[in-house]
């Protein structure tokens, strides 16, 4: 694969300057420079942009059917971290979804208004093994349903815009619940800007780019930011690599490459530094 | 941008050269003005005698006072003095042996008279206020002669400089009476609240403003400076072509649309072009009823008109674009983006060009131009995607803004229609 990059003065951008990108696979793509405080082409920012749209048109190109064939209802997802899978989410309506389903009924029976009246609903048994959560085994649930106003309340979540779905962690030890608040880039930006212009300027080209934010029930917003995105294996290989980061997985086995549909970084706010990266694979349960 | 204006050179193509700038000036108020007269005005300062300690106040000034004067209790009389007349005004003769005291000052300040709009906003976006804009005859028996202007803006310590005001301009009929404000002769910072800027010598102005009195002020500020085009192609489009010719550029040809003073065929002449500024082509128009999807957790919602989803439909006809017929394949929100695609079944006529047309203009949930489109995106704001391998497709795409989203634009449900033009 090879791209050039050249940046030139142009009539045809809004700013006078265009940066222009030509891969080898025949794709011309051009844009507005973006600029410095001193009105120079920021090359670097600009660059990424354009990669960063050109992989997602790829990806639409190359991944949209895939992706679109799979049953929603009936989902298998797997997370990988550090070179290893570390979890597994099951649909609902599964079998290994309905026993979770059960323990979550018995356990946290008021939590929430149903934990399996939308088929798209996720669960999962898990052991954390990176922060915030502790060691201690977890379900997660993931609804695709709309957090009611009283849900948001009683962990202090008081956003303008959510993604279509959130997330709550359930402690089976401790009995404690964490809410995962999943917002768009712009309410990131609004609800914390110094960790969304961060997280922005450490990731790789990036699209498709949404936060999650993680409530204890004081209220409490954790330091740890999780950012999800789409991008292109290599991109995401050759940005660990540039950053001492841990790829997620093996990156030639194609059994996840041809199945992964987005990635996950934590960033902690405290020392500035994104430490774990995470590759998720979606597919039809058997 | 705009071509040169006649009378300048003007070129086909004019890519190569440098573009002349033109200068051109910039009005803070635009209003009418109206003048009222105080017709007895003094302005007297103190002198001590010869003899010993002794003053008396002596008129060193006397005459008619016009203009604007928006203050009843003045600002330049009374116990207030002002150093602004002492170096307008020339000391009385009677008393060259004696010592001025103190400085001259009005006795009998005009009241408030004349009328104009005394509020506008300064180059530097501060707000001001004329508290006074007036000028002095002397009287045939007044000891100084010196015909004066003064304007005074409320508020002292008022910025001197250009953003602040670049000069007055009174108009009567065809007369035009300037005073810039660099060239005052005195610029007062200011004792009572006012900062004030005198001209003197003004004999001929002051008197045709007495004779004649002016009915509308400008308040001018920094000129502005303004880059105009010297090739027709550099501005109307095709610049980056070698071969474009005369005939490209017809009222609704090649490159222009609706724009007055073009001919549609027969002759045309470089000074048709004159000051002219480009005016896109309409490339097509029509009505597109969007289709929706909700997306899933990791695909983005998307709305709008995609041929190759069987999303939505477009009712706009097929058009000439970069030599070829295409026709319009995709127009949605996407991933928070509007994406635009031009199609065509020719795939052998090498990578489109990101040119050819300006903007994308949206009329929401309507199926006409009536009033102003809802959002105008242009093409030299968006990315363009060709390929030189599949030349079939030409896209632009736009990202949300802090002044517009378009992660739901057209819609969440099915079957809205909304109103495009491709100019």
């Amino acid at each position: 694969m090879s791209i050039t990059y050249t940046h030139f003065k142009s009539n045809q951008s809004i700013n006078g300057l265009i940066s222009k990108m030509v891969h080898d696979d025949g794709t011309i793509m051009e844009s507005p420079s973006l600029l410095n405080d001193d009105s120079t082409v920021n090359e670097s920012r600009s660059e990424k942009h354009i990669l960063a749209q050109y992989e997602f048109l790829k990806l639409v190109e190359t991944q949209g059917s895939y992706f679109e064939s799979i049953e929603s209802n009936n989902v298998i997802d797997r997370t990988y971290m550090n070179g290893v899978q570390i979890r597994t989410d099951y649909s609902v309506g599964n079998v290994e979804g309905q026993v979770l389903v059960k323990q979550l009924k018995d356990t946290w029976p008021d939590e929430v208004e149903s934990y399996d009246n939308n088929g798209m609903n996720l669960v999962a048994m898990y052991s954390a093994t990176r922060p915030p959560y502790d060691n201690n085994p977890c379900i997660s649930f993931y609804s695709w349903d709309p957090a009611s106003s009283e849900l948001l309340e009683s962990f202090g979540a008081d956003y303008n815009e959510y993604m279509n779905w959130y997330g709550l962690k359930f402690d089976t030890v401790t009995k404690d619940v964490l809410l995962k608040a999943v917002i768009p880039s712009g309410e990131m930006l609004i609800a914390d800007e110094d960790a969304h212009n961060a997280v922005m300027d450490l990731l790789p080209a990036n699209n498709f780019t949404f936060f999650a934010r993680v409530h204890d029930k004081e209220g409490i917003v954790n330091e740890n930011v999780d950012v999800y995105f789409q991008a292109f294996t290599n991109t995401v290989n050759e940005w660990c690599d540039d950053n001492d980061l841990k790829f997620p997985f093996d990156i030639n086995d194609n059994n996840i490459t041809d199945k992964l549909f987005i990635w996950g970084c934590v960033y902690n706010k405290t020392s500035g530094e994104i430490t774990h990266v995470k590759g998720y694979t979606r597919e039809t349960a058997d | 941008m705009t071509l040169v204006a006649s009378g300048n050179s003007i070129l086909l193509q004019g890519t190569s050269d440098t573009n002349p700038t033109t200068t051109t000036t910039t009005v803070l108020n635009n209003t009418s003005f109206s003048t009222g007269i105080d017709t007895a005005v003094n302005i007297n300062r103190s002198y001590e005698v010869p003899e010993g300690d002794d003053f008396e106040d002596e008129t060193e000034w006397n005459g008619p006072v016009l203009g604007f004067h928006r203050q009843s209790g003045g600002f330049m009389g009374g116990g207030f003095v002002y150093s602004s007349w002492t170096s307008i005004l020339n000391r009385l003769s009677i008393f060259t042996a004696g010592t001025p005291s103190g400085h001259a000052t009005f006795i009998g300040e005009p009241g408030v008279m004349g009328n104009t709009t005394s509020t506008y906003t300064d180059a530097s976006g501060a707000s001001r206020t004329i508290d006074a804009l007036i000028w002095g005859n002397p009287a045939s028996n007044s000891p100084d002669s010196s015909h004066w202007v003064l304007f005074a803006l409320a508020g002292t310590s008022v910025t001197n400089s250009d953003n602040t005001f670049k000069s007055i301009q009174l108009f009567q009929g065809s007369n035009t009476y300037e005073f810039t404000r660099s060239s005052a002769s005195v610029y007062d910072t200011g004792e009572n609240g006012r900062s004030v800027w005198i001209w003197d010598n003004k004999t001929t102005e002051v008197n045709a403003m007495t004779t004649n009195s002016p009915v509308s002020l400008h308040v001018t500020g920094p000129d502005a400076t303004t880059s105009v085009n010297t090739g027709i192609a550099e501005e109307m489009g095709g610049a980056d072509s070698a071969d474009v010719k005369m005939s490209d550029y017809y009222k609704n040809g090649t490159f222009i649309g609706e724009l007055t003073g073009l001919p549609t065929s027969g002759e045309i002449k470089f000074s048709d072009f004159y000051s002219k500024t480009h005016v896109g082509l309409q490339l097509t128009s029509g009505t597109m009823t969007n289709g929706y999807n909700s997306g899933g957790q990791y695909v983005p919602p998307q709305s709008g008109y995609a041929d190759s989803l069987s999303m939505g439909s477009w009712s706009g006809s097929s058009f000439t674009y970069d030599g070829d017929t295409v026709e319009i394949n995709d127009l949605r929100n996407f991933n928070g983006q509007m994406f635009l695609s031009f199609y065509r079944s020719n795939n052998s006529q090498g990578s489109f060009n990101n040119s050819g047309w300006t903007s994308m203009k949206i009329y929401l949930n309507q199926t006409n131009n009536s009033g102003s489109p809802d959002l105008t995106l242009n093409r030299t704001s968006a990315t363009f995607t060709g390929s030189a391998t599949n030349t079939t497709y030409a896209m632009w795409t736009w990202g949300s803004t802090n002044t517009y989203s378009l992660s739901s634009y057209f819609g969440t449900s099915t079957g809205n229609q909304h109103y495009i033009e491709i100019v």
